[in-house]
This record gives structure tokens, sequence and C-alpha cells, in this order.
């Protein structure tokens, strides 16, 4: 028997047990361009996370009178634990990174339009379980920085008013909310962005990948979704170097243990918007969040528009430059001023 | 059909009504309890030094914690006298002699059960060291580079 | 004796012997904290409630600026106190000198003040009765060296240019570069003008004549 045909005959036995061949559909050059596989580069990416965070979960303690120092014993004691502590940081990072590009993507190719608004709503959603969860996983830091993001917490609650019970210190008092938001981020968010991942994959299965902007001529060969796959698996490989590269080459250290009733750190680049806003309104500009929110959910209902090619672009384009300008602008404004105490 | 339509109206302001009213009705969350300012030395403190452990050091709050932990009456687990030194160190703009002041005027945990672990007031902060191992990660990360950009190549 | 009416202190420069006690009586109804600028013979740092009294007791002669830290931080190169912005005698600093006479404070026949930057270094001469300070202006603006009170020196000095003064009568003498500042009677210090090189901190000096 040749090696091919042993091959082949591996393929067959598994696939007609798992089916593996629903996967071999054929997928259009143009979707296999990066532009268009960074949404499973996202995937990827969050593998990588969903890995080292399980390896981590095993010698984190949420609590905080020890977190900060179950921290340390990480950094120092665990072997290779500093390695995937900085691989699980920058690999954030850089998820976050390739997610906002996956957005903006979808964004500038108008793919919210007919029939995918639902999708849109919940990539939306998506978006903001992954902000929750970069948020969550600041807080678990427990430093001056990750207390400072939980006073955050409490302060949204006081905003939201009537609504806020559940992210207010006093819904369960006898928990610390360090440990709450430990288990959000552990379980209750990956089980929220586990679902609405499984639904955004069936939805984006069958209503097919939105059209192509420009016009070309089909190609020579014919790509299925394997070969979308591998692009995602291949640049997964490269995100995971460079987290590995970054994390021995900038390490992240662990803070002092913290301390309540001061404010003297920023927020994380991700952040440094909201953090702008509230040096400008103070603790309402947290609301800018929500408006932001509310804006992106409604981009389907506010471009309803079936022009095609790139020039029946211009004025979504336009809208979203504008609010890219603004989330810029606001960041470099954070940036550049001192802490601000924003509570007292 | 005006009839209907004017009735689903109403059914829907009225459900309207009825959810507003008892949405309002949960117990309303306390507004964000604001942390006052603390009135003993201790906390006033590490609050100073925590100011004084960030990049860079905010050597304005840390000077305005230290002033009232001079005028604290309680001082219980705090040498003043060290505070002192920290009040001048922090007038003359220098963070790191006011850091070190303010640990030693907190008392060791090693002393008295109240005191603290001084180990955790003092940051991590690991440099990149050009040690084997660290080659090693960074050939495997270039390794990993090298693959990931043959796999996503074809 | 010291009183604190508001963000200063009056007055602003006392001479006592080694031994002594100085008590600050705080008339505001704003807290201070006085500490001494680093490296005096003695530190102190005290604190003073609104409405209450602190002392020293100065054990080791010599000459011991101090300021306000509430009110005034203090510029480590200058070796200046510099006025904070909430003060209210903002641009003067909330700051004072205690002269010490005793053994180990001995002054010199005569002292030499350069002023360069703007700033008179070092701002402080200590010289003997009769002894005489000479000002050298090694900066490329004039400037005064101006006493306070009848009959005092009154130099100007242009660029490169230097003058001298004798002192016969011991006790503290203020002065301050008239280009650059004004000065504040009721406080006892100059007020730096705006656009004066190193603004708040005035250019001004004192002379201690043992």
């Amino acid at each position: 028997m040749t090696p091919s045909s042993r091959w082949k005959r591996l393929w067959t036995a598994v696939d007609a047990r798992l089916a593996l061949h629903n996967f071999l559909y054929e997928v259009p050059a143009y979707a296999n361009t990066l532009p268009y596989v960074l949404g499973a580069i996202t995937l990827a990416g969050l593998v990588i996370l969903v890995g080292t965070g399980i390896l981590l979960g095993q010698f984190y303690v949420p609590d905080p009178g020890a977190a900060n120092q179950s921290i340390r014993a990480i950094i120092t004691q665990v072997p290779a634990g500093e390695v995937i502590r900085g691989i699980h940081i920058w690999a954030a990072h850089l998820t976050v990174i390739v997610l906002l590009l996956h957005v903006i993507r979808v964004y500038a190719t108008g793919a919210y339009r007919f029939p995918r608004e639902a999708n849109w709503a919940v990539g939306v959603a998506l978006l903001a379980t992954m902000l929750a969860l970069f948020y969550t996983g600041t807080v678990l830091r427990w430093d001056q920085l990750g207390i400072e993001a939980l006073e955050h917490n409490t302060a949204f609650a006081a905003l939201l008013g009537v609504f806020g019970g559940w992210f207010s210190p006093a819904f369960s008092s006898h928990v610390p909310l360090l440990t709450r938001l430990y288990m959000a981020h552990v379980s209750l968010l990956p089980m929220l962005f586990f679902i609405l991942l499984v639904t955004h994959i069936y939805l984006v299965r069958q209503h097919g990948i939105s059209a192509a902007l420009v016009r070309s001529e089909p190609a020579a060969v014919r790509y299925t979704f394997a070969q979308h796959l591998k692009k995602a698996a291949g640049y997964g490989c490269i995100m995971l170097g460079l987290a590995l590269a970054l994390s021995v080459i900038f390490p992240d250290g662990e803070g002092a243990a913290p301390v309540s009733g001061i404010e003297v750190t920023k927020p994380p680049w991700l952040f440094l918007p909201l953090y702008g806003l509230e040096n400008l309104f103070g603790l309402q500009g947290l609301w800018g969040a929500v408006i932001f929110f509310l804006w992106l959910l409604a981009v389907p209902i506010l471009d309803r528009g079936r022009a095609p090619g790139w020039s029946g672009r211009r004025r979504a384009l336009a809208a979203g430059a504008a609010v890219m300008a603004a989330l810029t602008g606001l960041g470099m404004f954070a940036w550049l001023t001192q802490p601000v105490a924003h509570f007292h | 059909m005006i009839r209907t339509r004017i009735r689903s109206a109403a059914a829907g302001g009225a459900a309207a009504a009825i959810l507003l009213f008892g949405l309002s009705a949960l117990p309303a969350t306390p507004a964000a309890q604001l942390p006052a300012t603390p009135r003993d030395a201790l906390t006033l403190v590490r609050q100073a030094l925590a100011a004084l452990e960030v990049s860079p050091p905010d050597v304005a709050v840390a000077t305005e914690r230290v002033i009232k932990a001079l005028f604290a009456q309680d001082t219980r687990g705090v040498d003043m006298p060290r505070v002192r030194d920290a009040a001048q160190a922090l007038g003359a703009e220098d963070a790191t002699a006011a850091a070190a002041y303010l640990m030693q005027a907190l008392h060791p945990a090693e002393a008295e059960p109240s005191g603290v672990d001084r180990t955790l007031l003092v940051p991590v902060r690991p440099r990149f060291t050009a040690t084997p191992a660290v080659y090693e990660l960074l050939a495997a990360a270039a390794l990993l580079i090298g693959a990931g950009s043959l796999i996503a190549r074809k | 004796m010291v009183t604190i009416p508001g963000d200063s202190y009056n007055p602003a420069a006392i001479v006592i012997d080694v031994g002594q006690t100085v008590t600050w009586v705080n008339k505001d109804t704003d807290p201070h904290v006085s500490t001494t600028v680093p490296g005096t013979p003695a530190s102190f740092t005290l604190v003073h409630p609104a409405g209450k009294s602190a002392s020293f007791t100065f054990t080791k002669a010599g000459i011991y600026p101090y300021y306000c830290l509430d009110h005034a931080t203090f510029n480590p190169s200058l070796r200046r106190a510099v006025a904070r912005k909430e003060a209210d005698t903002f641009p003067v600093a909330m700051e004072g000198l205690i002269v010490v006479k005793g053994p180990g404070l001995t002054g010199s026949q005569s002292a030499t003040m350069k002023i360069a930057g703007g700033a008179y270094a070092p701002d402080i001469a200590v010289v003997r009765a009769g002894g005489k300070v000479t000002w050298i202006n090694e900066d490329h603006t004039a400037h005064t060296a101006t006493f306070v009170g009848a009959g005092t020196p009154n130099l100007s000095l242009a660029a490169g240019k230097s003058g001298s003064a004798t002192f016969a009568k011991p006790g503290v003498y203020f002065f301050y570069d008239q280009r650059g500042a004004t000065y504040n009677s009721k406080l006892g210090l100059a007020a730096a003008k705006k656009g004066a090189p190193n603004f708040p901190i005035a250019t001004q000096g004192y002379v201690v004549v043992l």
C-alpha cells in the first residue's frame, strides 16, 4: 500500500465517524486573505488565552488577602510560571487588537447589512464579552492597577442606580468582589463567550461569507474552509511566538499589594478613552461606553443601504473614521495627563 | 381597525408602566460608597507608599497623605519619626528616600501580629536578563513565528 | 516666638542662641507642617494644628532654613523653597530662617556671592561683624543686591561686574534683586516678578553678621 493511500484510508475512516467532510465546503478566494481571516485568528488567540489561563488558574488564589502573593509565587516559584503569565497577558493584548481589526473590517465592508444584522448584534455582544474578560483579568492582578479597576465596578453599579445591583459589592456582601469577578473571568464570561461564538459561527456558515466589494475573476485554485482554518492556525502560531517573545523581552511584573482609597494609576490602553471621558465628565463619563455600544448595535439600522462596491460605503466609512478619531483622541488625551482622582 | 390599534397601544403602555413600576420597586443600590479619607496613620501611610510605588511615583498624592498621617490621632502600628523623615524627603521630591522611610515606618509582620508583610509592599519588576534560558525561549518564539508563517502562506 | 498668621512665618528670620527653644503659634485656620531643608545641623518636622503651638529646642549652632510642607516644596538644585500654587501668598513661599548662634557657627571676614542663572549662590552668607560681602554677577543680565531699610546698601551690578558691602553691626540682613522681584514688607520676603527666571522662586538672600 502506498503512503498516500494509507492516509486516504485513515481519512475515510475518521470522516465516516466524525463527518469532517462537512468542513470542506468551498470558500471564495478573497475570504482567505488576511482581512477575512481575522475572526478565526481571534479564535486562535482565544485558544492560547484559555490554555494559559487554565494553567494560571491552578496557582491563583482569588481572595483579596492572598491574590497578590499568589501571583508573586507564580512569577518566582512556579516553573515557567513567569513565561506562562507573560504569554497570557501579551496574548490578551494581541487578541484584542486582532479582534478590533476584525470589527473594523466587518464594519468597513458593510458585512452587517441584510441578512447579517442579527449576526452583527451577536458580534457586538462578543466584543462586549471580550472587553469584560480583559477588564476582569486586569482586576485579578490585584495590585494598585487591579484595585482601582475594581473600584470602577462599584462606580458602574452606582451609575446604573436601580439596575446596578449585580455589579455592587452589596449584592453579595459576604463574598469579596474580587472573588465574584474571578468567577466571571474563568466561568461566566467564557461560557457566555462560547454560546455567542457558536451562534456567530453558525450564522456565518448559514449566510456564507459576505460578498466582496470588488469583483474579481474566479481564482484558478479552489479553496475550502480547511484552508481558512489552516491560515488561522498559522497566524495563531505567529501570535503565540510573538506573545512568547514579548513576555521575555518585556516581562510584566507585579505591583505592591493594593490599597483602596487612592487613585494613582491609569488603566491599560484599551480603556484609556473611557478614562479620558472620566477626566472630562467625571463618573458620568462611563455612560460613554454604553453610548458607544448602543451606536454599534444601531449601525445596521443606520446604514440600510444596498449600494454595491466601495463607493456605497463612503458615508459609513466617514462615520466610522470619525468614531475612531474620537476614541484615539480621547485615548491620547488620557495618556498624556496625570492620573486624576475620579471618586473623591 | 383604529380601535384595535388604540387597544394594543394602551396594552403596550400599561405593560411599560407595570415594568417600570416593578423595576423601581427593586431594592435600590446604595450610592457608591466613596471611600472616605481614612483618619488612622497606618492606612494613610500605606496609601502614601502605594502612591510612591507606581511609575512614575505620584509625589503629590503621597505628600497629601503623609501630611494627613502627621496630623492623625490614631498612630498605632506606625513609627512616627520615620513618617516625619518621609515628609521631609517628599518636600524635596525624593520619592525613593520617602518610600524607604515609609516602609521603615510600618512595623514588620515578624515583629508583631498586626504588622504588614513588607515583601508585599515592594513591586516585583523583572527585567530582561540575557541568560541561556531566555535565549532558548526567544529561539522557540522565532521558530513558532517561522512555522506559523509557513503554515499561513500556502 | 514665631507666629503663623496665614501662609507665612512672622518674623521670617530670627536669631537665637544655642540651647534656646523656638515656639511657633499657628494663628491661621489652616494646619501647617514646618520642616527644615535638607543639610541642616539638626532637622525637625513639626505639625502645627490650627490654633495650636509647637516648639523645637536647638542644641546645635548653625543656619536652619525651613518651609511649610503643605504650602511649599523644596527645589534641591537651587536649594530654595518653592510656593505651591494653592498657597495664599503665592508666589512668596512659606519659608523662614532660624540662625542659632554658638560654637560651630563661625563667620568669616569676607564672603563671596555669585549671581548665576538668576539666583544668588550661595544665598546665605555668614560673616563676622565688620566683615565684607562681595557679589559677582556672572549672569548675562544686570542684577541688584538691594537691602531693606534706611541707610542699607543697594548695589547695582551690571553683567560681569561685582560690588561689595561691609557690615559693622551684628544681625540678619535680608536682600533681594530689585530687577526680578518686589519686596513684601508684611511678609519680610521678596515676591518674584512674572517672567523672572526661576519663577516663582524669588531672587533673595540673607547676610548673617555674627
